[in-house]
């Protein structure tokens, strides 16, 4: 299972992935344990791809 | 080279332990387990990978462009498919009510109604409080000194037994005493997942006040002559012939319609904001627009972003908008002060014949079209239009948009869009000429 991607890329880029994994497994294991509920909670992922996208772009300078 | 990545081996260590677990202890609960913690998977994934981007990063061994593949996205998707699955499955018993994680439609729900009835007995011009219940209602005056509550209750749960169970526990009833009475829902055990409505009628004195408090639903109110006060959230909203100040404050997703109003109303929406005198047309409100006709003034608006058109509107008029077009239209002469500001929108003003008025309009950027003649004065500074004057001796009327058109025009004394005669409409060009045009008002209200 490694990342099949043999182009060289930036650290923004190749940690975009694991961290949108990562809020959107928070997401469900707040909902899940009972707090705010997924269908209200979702739009964080955007927020969170567009502040990435973002990093990405500062990094790149 | 960069290095391998060691999640696989890892996942397929956690499946082979757990797998292996269930053989051994029968009784541990792994379903159990797997339904509620699959997410820290979901994390442990996401933090491992995230923890070999950082020691490829700091070995200085090259980068892939994504840090995650494509292949491992398709993984994750039916990770999370079938994860939500089983939690879902896994709470069926306990929830009646399964929704679906991302939207408000319930499955595996039936909804069994049951009738409503009570009676209380009531003063002339009694105090009636609707408590915050979900569903519609809709009040009625009549000559009786009764609250009457008639209408059905609607269960929605999985089979006849539990809605059976929920309807013994609960009800919609009246209480107080005369003077002041609650419309209450009562739920002795109330269970979140069990889902109770109300489609409700209610007959009350027609001296009453209404107050009411709405989660969702619709409500009508109905020739009553005390106040009128609702406010929360919910749907439609209609209020029809009461006699008393009415004021609605709240976010509304439908539409508020208000009809025959003889007291102030005032509106506090999440985009508009109003107070009017009275209304003896007809006032409606929704998301983009506001709608007024044959309505009494002095009247006020400030709106975030609303298309507003009124007519046959009376007495000042006070409108700040942030974006939307205005269509305003007076219905009655002599005309009271205007004061409108706008953001950007376009603003069209149909002055009746005969009316007398100081103009001072201004636009920031944008047309000033003036046909309605009557010497004023059209003024162009760069980007920016001005449009000055007076018209006999009368109310002064100040229009002001930071971007958009401004369009005076002539209509008749009383007239609504269905009854205007042929309109002029004129033009100022770039040199600062007047143009005249006459439009059918049949092509203008095609293109409204």
């Amino acid at each position: 299972m490694s990342p099949s991607q043999p182009r060289a890329g930036t650290f923004a880029g190749a940690a975009r992935g694991p961290i949108l994994m990562i809020v959107i497994g928070v997401l469900f294991a707040i909902d899940h344990a009972g707090g705010a509920v997924i269908s209200r909670t979702w739009p964080v992922i955007l927020v969170a791809l567009g502040a990435m996208k973002l990093w990405e772009y500062g990094a790149r300078k | 080279m960069r290095g391998r990545s060691i999640i696989g081996p890892l996942l397929l260590m956690a499946l082979g332990a757990v797998l292996l677990a269930r053989n051994l202890y029968p009784d541990l609960p792994i379903g159990e387990y797997i339904a509620n913690y699959w997410p820290y998977l979901l994390i442990f994934w996401g933090v491992m990978r995230l923890g070999e981007v950082v020691a490829w990063s700091t070995k200085g061994h090259p980068l892939p462009s994504h840090g995650v593949s494509g292949g491992e996205w398709f993984a994750i998707f039916f990770l999370i498919l079938f994860g939500s699955g089983i939690h879902a499955a896994r709470n069926f018993p306990r929830n009646f009510n399964v929704r679906v994680p991302w939207g408000d439609v319930d499955i595996f729900t039936e909804h069994y109604d049951y009738p409503v009835e009570a009676t209380h007995a009531a003063a002339k011009a009694p105090q009636i409080t609707i408590e915050d219940f979900r569903g519609d209602v809709t009040v009625k005056g009549d000559g009786e000194n009764a609250v009457k509550l008639t209408g059905h209750k609607s269960i929605g749960a999985m089979n006849k037994e539990s809605a059976d169970e929920s309807n013994g526990s609960s009800a919609f009833e009246i209480t107080g005493d005369e003077a002041n009475l609650i419309i209450r829902l009562r739920e002795d055990r109330p269970r979140p997942q069990v889902r109770i409505t109300g489609a409700l009628e209610l007959s009350v004195p027609k001296g009453a006040s209404i107050r009411a408090t709405r989660r969702s639903g619709d409500l009508h109110i109905r020739g009553v002559d005390g106040a009128v006060r609702v406010e929360g959230r919910g749907s439609d909203i209609d209020l029809e012939a009461i006699n008393g100040p009415v004021s609605v404050d709240g976010a509304f997703a439908g539409t508020v319609r208000a009809r025959n109003l003889t007291k102030q109303m005032s509106f506090n929406g999440r985009n508009t904001q109003f107070t009017v005198t009275q209304i003896p047309g007809e006032l409606s409100v929704d998301a983009g627009d506001l709608t007024a006709t044959d309505i009494v003034g002095p009247m006020s608006i400030t709106s975030r972003s609303n298309d507003l058109r009124l007519t046959g509107f009376t007495n000042a008029l006070d409108v700040t908008v942030q974006r939307g077009d205005l269509h305003l239209e007076p219905g009655k002469l002599p005309l009271g002060p205007m004061h409108v500001r706008s953001r950007s929108g376009d603003i069209q003003l149909i002055l009746p014949e005969g009316a007398q008025f100081t103009m001072d309009a201004s636009t920031g950027s944008g047309d000033i079209s003036n046909s309605f003649g009557g010497g004023l004065q059209v003024e162009e500074r760069g980007r920016r239009q001005t449009l000055k004057g007076a018209v006999g001796t009368g109310s002064a009327i100040e229009i002001e948009t930071n971007r958009g058109d401004i369009s005076i025009s002539k209509g008749s004394v009383l007239s609504t869009p269905s009854t205007t005669a042929d309109s002029v409409t004129g033009s100022v060009t770039k040199d600062g000429v007047t143009k005249n045009t006459v439009k059918k008002s049949v092509l203008e209200k095609v293109e409204q």
